[in-house]
């Protein structure tokens, strides 16, 4: 059995996917190691829409997020960023804000830091 | 700059509040004791200015010190109405009471605009939580009076940016449908808002659940 499987891959496909417990682990902790921009995208753009369809916890979007410390894409970054202010305004508990934010701001800085 | 600009949203936190005022005091961004190539725009100044006055970790000395140093080049109409967001938006009760007595006054002579600037400084929900609890059940016995007698144009301010649905408690799913139950289809817009705040209580009562329940490990 293979750690994860990637759904998906090279966005060839049009459909409705759902990763499994396991893959989402994997790509939590992973998912930096993926060579591929498109497939970096494709599972970033998978657990965004599986918050939005209540499958994914908004609480751990910043997981994913510290993967993407290296990340250049600024579209992936802008995607994950749309996420954030959504889970900001509606889907984190109003008492999980703060900390959300403090790791979401943490993250940017070290990020601008590491650019410069 | 790609960073700061969207670092700037999620700041809240007091370090991060005090960071961040610093670059604004040193007219450089500093992170870690390096500074960095790129400056903030009068846009960051006027978000962290307004962070930095809702929170309740700065003296009003310090405050008006962060003001004074963010406008000091600064004499646009943008910036004017910035200063006045951050006197409405101090942590403070009874400026509270005052902002909602004001907002709610429906023989008001307050511009559009100065009342939207109130409505801004009055709702901290990032980081005044506490003093806006007592707001949510006056929200909801004033509303219908707000949308049947104010202006449009004042009343799809007040709806959108002081509904209490984000805490989606049982409490306010009952009001919501409760205000849906007692709208008519005169003010469709006043309707399709109501449902739109249901749905929204709904996801965040969901997401909720999921927050506290979900385990991978």
């Amino acid at each position: 059995m293979p750690a994860a499987i990637l759904l998906n891959n090279d966005d060839w496909g049009f459909g409705y996917f759902c990763l499994d417990d396991d893959s989402i682990k994997v790509f939590e902790e992973k998912l930096s190691f993926i060579n591929s921009a498109l497939n970096r995208s494709v599972i970033i753009g998978q657990l965004i829409i599986m918050m939005r369809q209540l499958a994914y916890p908004a609480t751990r979007m910043p997981i994913v997020m510290n993967q993407l410390m290296e990340e250049k894409n600024q579209n992936l970054i802008n995607a994950l960023n749309s996420a954030f202010l959504l889970a900001q305004s509606t889907y984190l508990p109003p008492e999980a804000v703060p900390k959300f934010n403090k790791e979401t701001a943490a993250f940017y800085f070290k990020k601008a830091a590491k650019e410069t | 700059m790609f960073c700061i600009d969207k670092a700037i949203s999620f700041v809240t936190e007091s370090d991060h509040l005090k960071l961040t005022a610093d670059w604004i005091h040193q007219g450089k961004i500093i992170i870690d004791g390096e500074a960095l190539k790129c400056e903030l725009t009068p846009g960051h100044k006027y978000s962290i200015l307004k962070a930095y006055y809702a929170s309740a970790h700065f003296t009003l000395d310090e405050k008006k010190a962060l003001k004074e140093k963010t406008f000091e080049n600064d004499n646009s109409d943008a910036s004017k109405s910035v200063a006045k967001i951050c006197d409405y938006s101090l942590p403070d009760a009874e400026l509270k009471e005052q902002l909602w007595r004001e907002i709610t006054d429906s023989q008001t002579t307050d511009s559009l605009m100065e009342l939207r600037n109130k409505m801004a400084g009055f709702w901290q929900r990032k980081q005044q939580l506490e003093l806006m609890v007592p707001y949510f059940e006056k929200y909801y016995s004033i509303v219908n009076k707000i949308v049947e007698t104010r202006e449009r144009e004042f009343v799809e301010v007040f709806i959108n940016s002081l509904s209490p649905a984000f805490m989606a408690r049982e409490q306010d799913e009952i009001a919501f449908n409760e205000l849906l139950k007692r709208s008519n289809d005169e003010k469709e817009y006043y309707t399709l808002f109501l449902k739109k705040q249901i749905e929204t209580i709904d996801v965040t009562k969901k997401s909720r659940h999921l927050c506290e329940t979900f385990k991978i490990d």
